[in-house]
């Protein structure tokens, strides 16, 4: 390999890794989705260089398809932004961190902010149980036997009766 | 005496192949650098000031090490402009400041690919990010409040974590990258040149070779749209559904629906 395609490999991937840092750092969505922008313009000094260095418009040809998959991207995450702005006034990703799969412990700040939004359900077709009718422990390890999980379905089938 | 001569005459004795010993001490050096800045122990812009003099110093010293014309100078400028926007992106609180670093480092990077003689593409980077930067301006200033800044602006990830996972992968990288150049990981086994075919069944004609041989350094414009065109036709038709289908998603996701607003 040449000496400049060596340091323009050395450059993407300087950029790249101040995106991930970015990434995984920042809170705030839209900077979040900034950093990746930026991990996507390191990948694509990677690709010139190596065309440059193979003599053929084939790292040119996947530079165009990655600005494609960014301006797409650039649409749809704004979009996402926007719709999660709505729902809970802030741009802080910790907010939703609810999403995630096992019960874990509540980030540090959760519990000061309160938004009323939260507070009502979304208007979807109602499906399974209200939970805050039928409270359901979180983990076995809470007390739920088979006993339990008998009359919970017994009741279930009597709501919906 | 002069300092360019004394960094070459320093650089000589320790060996150009020791270039990656450099780069090391600079990431271990970054790495510190920010992550004492995020913890706060470093508040005072002097001190970032006198660290940024320090690396600007190395990659001086890294510049002087080999021979330089005005196309060099000005690629270098443009990749040292390109990391400081990064590194600015990366340290700076206020929202809007970030997205000026931002669009600091893309832009430069476009003059990066420009100075690699692909000029389509930087042309393409240009309209696209300073649109799309233009428009995440727009978002920043609605979203954000600029008198004051939110929690979630001061207090960062975990970025002890997310500093040693950066350093250690700029770390591998170069590594590799030495690695290569010394001769440690042969390149020719691993057939990068070589079309896929070739490497599959040895026997098959070398489609790329003769491109190769016609356009000797991918320079022009019009060799990239006939290229396009021709060879890689489903590609650009695929990505232009692809632009199609995320419009009418991004029309989808945020159009706001009257039920739920009541």
């Amino acid at each position: 390999m040449s000496v400049l395609t060596h340091q323009m490999l050395l450059f993407g991937a300087t950029l790249f890794v101040i995106g991930m840092v970015g990434f995984l750092t920042r809170r705030s969505m839209i900077l979040m989705f900034l950093s990746l922008e930026m991990m996507l313009a390191g990948v694509s000094i990677n690709f010139i260089a190596f065309g440059q260095e193979h003599k053929n418009y084939q790292g040119q040809i996947m530079s165009v398809m990655i600005l494609t998959v960014a301006a797409c991207e650039a649409a749809l995450a704004l979009a996402l932004i926007v719709s999660l702005f709505r729902r809970k006034n802030t741009l802080d990703v910790c907010m939703w961190s609810e999403l995630n799969e096992t019960p874990t412990a509540p980030f540090a700040e959760k519990s000061e902010i309160i938004m009323e939004k939260e507070l009502d359900h979304p208007l979807l077709t109602p499906a399974g149980l209200d939970p805050s009718i039928h409270p359901m422990p979180m983990t076995l390890s809470d007390g739920w036997t088979k006993e339990d999980d008998k009359q919970f379905r017994s009741t279930e089938g009597s709501s919906h009766a | 005496m002069n300092p360019i001569f004394f960094a070459q005459t320093g650089l000589s004795k320790l060996g150009v192949a020791d270039w990656h010993l450099m780069a090391f001490i600079c990431i271990a050096f970054a790495a510190i650098g920010y992550f004492l800045l995020q913890y706060g122990v470093l508040r005072s812009k002097t001190w970032a000031l006198i660290g940024g003099v320090f690396m600007a110093a190395a990659v001086v010293m890294a510049g002087a090490s080999q021979k330089l014309d005005f196309e060099k100078v000005v690629l270098f400028a443009f990749c040292g402009l390109s990391v400081c926007g990064g590194t600015a992106f990366l340290v700076v609180r206020q929202p809007v400041h970030a997205a000026l670093g931002f669009a600091t480092a893309i832009l430069s990077g476009a003059g990066v690919l420009f100075m690699l003689s692909a000029h389509f593409v930087a042309a393409a980077t240009i309209i696209v990010y300073a649109g799309a930067t233009i428009i995440i301006f727009l978002f920043v200033l609605m979203f954000s409040q600029l008198t004051s800044l939110e929690t979630y602006e001061l207090k960062l990830n975990q970025p002890m974590l997310a500093t040693i996972a950066g350093g250690i992968l700029l770390s591998v990288l170069v590594y590799s990258l030495h690695a290569i150049e010394t001769g440690e990981v042969d390149i020719a086994q691993s057939s990068i040149s070589r079309p896929w075919s070739q490497i599959t069944r040895p026997g098959a004609p070398d489609s790329t070779a003769d491109l190769a041989q016609k356009s000797n350094v991918p320079r022009s414009t019009a060799g990239l749209g006939r290229s396009m065109f021709t060879e890689y036709l489903f590609t650009v038709e695929l990505a232009g559904t692809l632009l199609l289908a995320a419009t009418i998603g991004a029309i989808a996701v945020a159009q706001r629906t009257l039920e739920v607003e009541a």
